[in-house]
């Protein structure tokens, strides 16, 4: 019925993103358990697997050439591997940022730290590096954003279809609200 | 032999000595033979900035140099030397300064006294052909490392400003795509009210990928027993004419149906999604018969059974 449909652009970072997160939501689906009312807890374990999945994913399909992408795919190996490195990582990372403040950054906004935790491994970076990486972090947080909603919508039609069955002449409206 | 502005002729005068004297001086105790002069720019931080020192004019670079320290003493030197040569180098117009100094790294390597005449007289050749501006110096910006930055009129030309500039044109630039990038940006004035909006957006897009990500979950936890109450045979034949007969009659097994082929399809209808590349008016055929079409936008997102 559905006929496969070949991505325009095999190689872009979209596509390599959508097909990557949706192979780990398939993962993740078949790795849960069978509970059926899930408690609070197990809630937010997934909800919380899914967005890494989500930023690992993304962090993947852009590669390994941009310094954010190795930043956060450095962050999800250490959390999940090892705990123990990852406190001492942490203590480390402390004395490091604090060791290698930019010495040269005449503009002393705080902006600019904030700059520094918002994109991952902005610390101790150049600021005109800083602002390059902040550019191409942008537009891949977009991508993201929008992919989950059309994978979000994907599965949530899934379920409409089969809710609602037939007799459903008009539009659905599925608002994605995202409150501020 | 044009006659020039005593302006140019004197800093150009200096200037394109400077350059492979400069250059001869570090060769030596380097001894390095070949190489592009990209590896030298790299080693020595030092050429660099007597390079940007050269763009302007040569009085002031050497009175600066002097009050430097142990480097600045080098170049002094290289400067006093210089200005010997430069009252025989009269006539170069400052457009092929960026040639002549070219010419100059390149003939470097082999690092003789001749060679210093060789590339003059190429210099006194060039300066027949053009007699260009001295703003047109900074326009064959060669691939290297170094940025060639020209001082305007009262502007401080020592090489830390030098290069503190042309940091600051550097992040004025960047920070002029950021505002392309962020919506609303274009608008705000000031470096920090620009870093403010930018850093709202970011931190809103991540806002907006946990809040996604949070109803991709809740979703997905409706989605689970259906998937789990069925084999795998028949998830692997999702057939739509069967869901779409089925429909009308029994409600809560499509329910578990549709997702298991929604599950299966989503790759391709995905993939679709982006072929037709509508990021907002998306329209996805689910399949033929059930013809389900999605307007995603970029807060809601309509969908027509």
């Amino acid at each position: 019925m559905t006929t496969q449909i070949i991505p325009s652009n095999p190689d872009s970072i979209k596509t390599r993103f959508t097909y990557s997160f949706v192979r780990a939501l398939k993962k993740l689906n078949k790795s849960r358990g069978a509970s059926v009312s899930p408690s609070m807890k197990e809630t937010y374990r997934r909800y919380h697997m899914i967005r890494v999945a989500s930023y690992a994913s993304m962090a993947s399909a852009v590669g390994s050439k941009r310094a954010w992408s190795r930043a956060v795919l450095w962050k999800i190996r250490n959390r999940t591997s090892h705990r123990a490195l990852k406190k001492k990582s942490r203590i480390h990372a402390l004395t490091r940022t604090k060791v290698r403040e930019n010495p040269r950054s005449d503009l002393n906004f705080h902006q600019e730290n904030d700059l520094r935790k918002l994109v991952p491994g902005g610390e101790g970076m150049d600021f005109c590096r800083l602002l390059n990486e902040t550019a191409h972090y942008i537009k891949c947080l977009r991508t993201q954003a929008t992919t989950i909603v059309v994978v979000w919508a994907v599965v949530v039609v899934g379920v409409i279809v089969g809710r609602i069955g037939d007799g459903c002449g008009g539009w659905v409206e599925m608002s994605v609200t995202c409150d501020k | 032999m044009d006659p020039p502005l005593t302006n140019e002729a004197s800093f150009t005068a200096g200037f394109n000595p400077a350059s492979y004297s400069l250059v001869e001086l570090l060769s030596f105790p380097m001894g390095s033979g070949g190489g592009g002069l990209g590896l030298r720019m790299g080693s020595f931080g030092g050429t660099g900035e007597v390079f940007r020192v050269g763009d302007a004019s040569v009085e002031e670079s050497t009175v600066t140099d002097q009050s430097g320290g142990g480097v600045g003493k080098r170049r002094m030197d290289i400067g006093n030397f210089h200005e010997d040569e430069s009252s025989k180098l009269v006539s170069t117009s400052s457009a092929n300064s960026d040639l002549n100094e070219r010419n100059g790294k390149r003939m470097k390597p082999s690092g003789s006294i001749d060679e210093n005449g060789g590339s003059k007289t190429e210099a006194e050749a060039n300066s027949g052909t053009s007699n260009k501006g001295a703003e047109e110096k900074s326009k064959p910006e060669p691939p290297k490392d170094y940025i060639h930055v020209r001082a305007r009129r009262g502007q401080a030309t020592d090489s830390h400003s030098l290069a503190e500039r042309a940091r600051r044109e550097k992040i004025s630039e960047r920070m002029k795509i950021l505002q392309d990038l962020v919506p609303g940006c274009n608008k705000v004035i000031g470096k920090a009210l620009v870093l403010d909006e930018i850093i709202n957006y970011i931190q809103s897009l991540q806002r907006q990928v946990e809040f996604l990500s949070m109803k991709l979950e809740a979703v997905n936890t409706r989605l689970n027993p259906t998937i789990e109450g069925f084999p795998s045979k028949e998830l692997a034949a999702p057939s739509f004419d069967a869901t779409g007969m089925i429909f009308g009659l029994q409600a809560p097994r499509e329910y578990t149906q549709g997702p298991q082929v929604e599950w299966l399809d989503m790759q391709i209808i995905v993939a679709s999604v982006y072929k037709r590349s509508l990021e907002f008016g998306v329209s996805i055929d689910l399949s033929v018969d059930l013809n389900v079409s999605f307007l995603v936008g970029p807060n809601r997102i309509y969908c027509t059974l």
